[in-house]
């Protein structure tokens, strides 16, 4: 009987038990049994009593358990258990050998105690020239077991370049096998297929060993073999372990197994009895039973009772290992297996068909599509009748019995696949059987080295998938910045406006109070009056704006008072923003009461009035015809340069431009008098120009009213 | 007191306050009747508002920038800066059409090659693509400069766009004829030969981008990625810190990094660098989706829900975490809730997923 394995990946470690392969059933105990208890040797119990043995004495002992070791180690019959507390002994004792490691970790591999194993065959490394050759051989076995298959590889390799032409000749095909294996369970182990493995409850896995688990096709009834203790107490084998029986379980309206039950008679015997197949409806079993090298017997469900098992007749059974079995889904086809003479080599599928008298037919070889020099067995048809599912470690298994799937259409088998990493592992891997609908399969496994092998359900997660990593990332550089758009159109240009305040108070001269007063604003460049405003009445304030760059004439008049005028030339401001204050005292007419008449203006160095001087002029006038009484004196004035009979002549002329102008519109000429004072009466100093420009000036005067 | 002024003057100017009424009124209010205001009304009053619209959208105001230039357009009509000034502040807040209505006006006023390519950049984004197409060539027609150039670039967008990119590729080589120094053409130009799996010529203009701009992140991160995907994982990292180090910031070179992390099994620095991207992009689906794949990968189900979760709350259209999600599902045994995942990843595009559900969903 065969058992299987780890798979690190998993949190469970799936071991499957596949049993009939081996030829002595009792292999099954010694490999995996180990409750059962050895005695050590008398020699050893003496030894450890004794506790200042002399070293003379120790190495005698360790010779000995060595010896007593080797003999079963050795033998025709191995017993690698009780090899292996021998040599363990013996190294307490102290014996530390290469020989001796290397054989503690062979008897370790061989009871499927890997860890331990590779333990000790670890030890034998760094090896010296002398190391035993094969010890590579194994590491390279246990490393593809423990899943370090780049180790495993480099192992074999070594072992390979060690072996002599002839040893190559004949262990190189078996080299390049494992080889291959590795490099196919590295690529399957790197893309497992999704499955969930759940171990079943406690009605069905027990504190002793559970194995070989057939269910029917609908996944109602679950046959599996288990060694428990029997009510008549004479269970146990030589070896003294329980007798393998065959149990079963049904599954309640809950969809839980229920408590399993042991088959009992005519199933069980008081020996070894295992199930080996089922067919779809649970009505007809196959047993596996160890005689004649391995036989399979058949029992029937008749009326509620399993009819006494049967050999199956020769065309089955042949004189070499037959073991398991199962039918088509309408029960007409048998497939088993053998290793009977004639086949491809080692285990191979039969198929055998139900007669017209209802007995099985000549057992057909599958043939080369499924049969390969290796083992092949647990052939399992499922209800489409074109899938099976078949365990080998021939084709492109990952080391041990994989798992594998084929399909069979217009006579033709398909090339077997491999159904994957964790569903197949380095190890050994059967199933027995799959529910209808192919999702779920159940197998015997144990968690470790140490425990024992329970029954899981592996449920198939469908087919492999893997989750989608995104890259991510823009295509297109635009999409970063935004679609760049050409710039928008710049600012225009806008002409500034130059805004300047002309504001102030229009007051008495004398008394300072406010004076109501109308204001009228010239362009002089125009001659144009631009506005006409009157100053506040309360405050005598007035404010104006204007636009700037221009010379403007200011005429103020107010009643009984002399009108005032002025020349405003308001600069292009550079700000946008400019005041200017001018405050107006106004001079009551009075005789004697001055004014300069600032908006009269003279072509340079002429008496011609220019256009420029008319509003004013018409001021004049106004206030003439206003108070017909009024008469008055006009003055010309001039600044100290030139000479002065030059500048008296010009300021008489000037004033009395000014006189005949206000004759020709109409004023009497004796209201007016013109006076030349040249530069006698400056009202401001000749030595600045702005000084000289004040008394370049007309004047008028009361001289009555 | 002159502020006060100043302000009234300037409500004058604007107003329609004239100087004889004022010269009438001899009310009581002091200020009213001496001021006197002769500033004529301004003729440039379209051009102000529109001065304020430039200011206003060079500040990044579009909203106000519109208004001032609605303004601007209502005094004076056939004013087509102001037209086209509205369109790229429409454009800039998102309202294609409208952007695209407005250089139409700024167009049949003024007909020059910028208006059209301002117009085509629109439609390009209006996905109004034959439009687009049109108005590039007009450009072409009219300009041989630098306007040319980008006529020619966007058309290689648009045709990419289009995945036709045989013709993508001729028009951002003509671009880049004009224009030896476009590393934006030469970087889409990389990008076209990557979706026609020519990798080797993506990488050369990649690389040529940022010879000419050695700041350009996305040649970086497109380099990167096409270097994964010729796995040559080192390579991928080394561009992917070159764009994480232009910019710490960079969230989508973290995530394109810490999916090379894991191809490479180097887990830890994969988790780093998907937390970090999603720490910088909180709401980052993608780098969500992929934390969740490593954190499914190490079997770490339930958190990787969570980050599933959150992926597909935060894009809810995200075919590939509903895909990655469903698979998760199913290995928390629930196969329905995995169906479902995998059915609206395959409404949504995921081409894998109907194979999932047709094979385990019926």
């Amino acid at each position: 009987m065969k058992n299987i394995i780890k798979n690190n990946e998993l949190s469970i470690i799936i071991t499957i038990l596949f049993f009939i392969l081996v030829n002595n059933m009792n292999a099954y105990a010694q490999h995996i049994d180990n409750t059962a208890q050895q005695t050590p040797t008398d020699s050893i119990k003496t030894y450890k009593k004794s506790k200042k043995t002399p070293q003379k004495d120790s190495t005698k002992l360790i010779k000995k358990l060595i010896k007593a070791g080797d003999n079963i180690f050795y033998a025709q019959q191995k017993n690698y258990t009780k090899a292996l507390e021998l040599y363990l002994e013996a190294k307490e004792i102290g014996a530390h050998s290469q020989a001796l490691l290397y054989k503690i970790g062979l008897s370790y591999f061989h009871l499927k105690k890997y860890n331990n194993s590779l333990t000790y065959f670890n030890k034998l490394l760094p090896a010296d020239s002398n190391t035993n050759k094969k010890t590579f051989y194994y590491l390279g076995r246990l490393n593809a077991l423990h899943y370090h298959f780049d180790k495993a590889i480099s192992d074999f390799n070594t072992y390979k370049r060690k072996l002599s032409p002839d040893e190559l000749s004949i262990q190189g095909k078996e080299i390049k096998k494992r080889i291959r294996e590795c490099t196919i369970a590295k690529e399957l182990v790197a893309n497992p297929i999704p499955v969930f493995i759940d171990r079943l409850n406690s009605n069905i896995n027990t504190q002793y060993v559970e194995y070989a688990p057939i269910v029917s096709f609908n996944d109602s009834i679950l046959i599996f073999t288990s060694r428990r203790p029997c009510s008549s107490g004479h269970c146990t084998d030589n070896n003294g372990v329980y007798y393998e029986d065959v149990y079963i379980s049904k599954k309640d309206s809950t969809g839980h197994w229920g408590k399993a039950k042991n088959m009992g008679k005519p199933i069980n015997t008081p020996y070894h009895d295992a199930g080996a197949g089922l067919s779809a409806d649970a009505s007809k079993l196959f047993i596996y039973r160890s005689d004649n090298d391995g036989d399979l017997y058949y029992s029937e469900l008749k009326e509620g009772q399993w009819t006494k098992p049967k050999k199956l007749n020769a065309n089955i059974n042949s004189k070499a290992h037959e073991s398991t079995a199962s039918l088509s889904y309408d029960n007409m086809k048998l497939y088993f297996s053998s290793n009977r003479e004639g086949g491809y080599g080692g285990q191979d599928i039969y198929q055998s068909d139900i007669d017209e008298k209802g007995n099985w037919g000549p057992a057909k070889n599958l043939m080369g599509k499924i049969n390969t020099p290796y083992d092949e067995v647990n052939f399992i048809p499922t209800p489409d009748g074109k899938t099976y599912y078949f365990s080998s470690n021939g084709h492109n298994s990952m080391g041990g019995l994989d798992i594998f799937k084929v399909s069979y259409k217009d006579s033709t088998w398909s090339t077997p696949v491999n159904l994957g990493y964790p569903i197949n592992t380095p190890d050994d891997n059967v199933i027995y059987s799959l529910s209808a609908d192919g999702t779920r399969a159940y197998i015997a496994s144990s968690k470790s080295d140490s425990t024992l092998h329970d029954i899981y359900m592996i449920t198939f997660a469908g087919k492999v998938k893997k989750a989608v990593d995104n890259i991510d990332g823009t295509p297109l550089a635009i999409i970063t910045t935004g679609p760049l758009l050409p710039a928008i159109e710049p600012l225009r240009n806008i002409k500034k406006l130059n805004l300047t305040v002309l504001k102030g108070k229009i007051t008495d001269q004398y008394t300072h109070k406010p004076v109501y007063a109308q204001i009228e604003l010239t362009d002089n460049t125009s001659n144009t009056i631009v506005a006409t405003f009157n100053s506040n009445e309360k405050t005598g304030e007035y404010l104006v704006s204007l636009p700037s760059g221009k010379d403007y004439g200011i005429a103020v008049k107010a009643e009984d008072y002399l009108f005032y005028s002025d020349n405003i030339a308001v600069k292009k401001a550079s700000k946008g923003y400019k005041e200017i204050i001018k405050n107006i005292a106004l001079m009551k007419i009075a005789v004697g009461s001055k004014v300069v008449l600032k908006n009269i203006f003279f072509a340079t160095g002429k008496s011609t009035l220019t256009k420029s001087s008319e509003t004013e002029l018409q001021n004049l006038l106004k206030l003439l015809n206003d108070i017909p009484t009024l008469k008055i004196e006009v003055s010309g004035h001039t600044d100290n340069v030139g000479s002065a009979k030059k500048n008296q002549i010009l300021s008489k002329k000037r004033a009395q431009a000014v006189v005949n102008y206000l004759i020709k519109h109409g004023i009497a000429k004796n209201r007016l008098i013109s006076k030349g004072y040249g530069f006698t009466q400056p009202i401001a100093s000749n030595k600045t120009k702005a000084g000289r420009q004040q008394n370049r000036r007309t004047e008028f005067k009361v001289l009555a009213r | 007191m002159n502020k006060i002024l100043l302000f009234l003057i300037t409500l004058f100017i604007g107003g329609s306050l004239s100087a004889q009424n004022n010269d009438n009124n001899t009310n009581n209010n002091i200020l009213q009747d001496t001021v006197k205001v002769l500033t004529k009304k301004d003729k440039q009053e379209a051009e102000k508002k529109y001065n304020e619209g430039v200011i206003s959208f060079q500040s990044n105001q579009y909203d106000e920038a519109i208004r001032k230039f609605n303004e601007a357009l209502k005094i004076k009509a056939k004013f087509p800066e102001a037209f086209y000034n509205r369109a790229s502040a429409k454009f800039k807040k998102g309202d294609f059409l409208g952007a695209i209505q407005d250089y139409n006006y700024a167009i049949t006023l003024k007909p020059i090659a910028k208006y059209y390519l301002a117009r085509g950049i629109a439609r390009y984004q209006y996905k109004e693509y034959a439009g687009a197409l049109s108005d590039f060539d007009q450009v072409i027609k009219k300009d041989k400069g630098n306007y040319a150039a980008e006529a020619y670039y966007y058309k290689g967008c648009v045709y990419f766009e289009k995945k036709e990119y045989e013709q993508a590729l001729q028009e951002y080589s003509k671009a880049i004829t004009i224009d030896k120094q476009y590393a934006f053409a030469y970087h889409d130009r990389g990008s076209t030969y990557r979706m026609l799996k020519e990798y080797q010529k993506a990488l050369a203009d990649y690389r040529k981008a940022i010879q000419i701009n050695p700041k350009m992140a996305i040649a970086f991160n497109n380099m990167g990625s096409v270097k994964k995907l010729l796995k040559d994982y080192q390579g991928a990292i080394i561009d992917y810190s070159s764009a994480i180090n232009l910019d710490s910031n960079n969230a989508i070179a973290y995530n394109n990094r810490a999916t090379v992390y894991k191809e490479l099994k180097d887990y830890d620095k994969a988790m780093y660098d998907f937390s970090k991207a999603i720490s910088i992009k909180p709401s980052y689906a993608i780098a969500y989706s992929n934390r969740a794949n490593l954190r499914f990968q190490n079997k770490d189900y339930n958190n990787a829900l969570k980050d599933y979760n959150k992926a597909i709350e935060l894009d809810n259209n995200y075919g590939f975490a509903f895909l990655n999600r469903g698979i998760c599902k199913e290995m928390m045994r629930d196969s329905k809730g995995a169906c479902k995942d995998w059915a609206k990843a395959n409404a949504l595009g995921v081409k894998i997923a109907a194979d999932y559900l047709n094979t385990q969903c019926k």
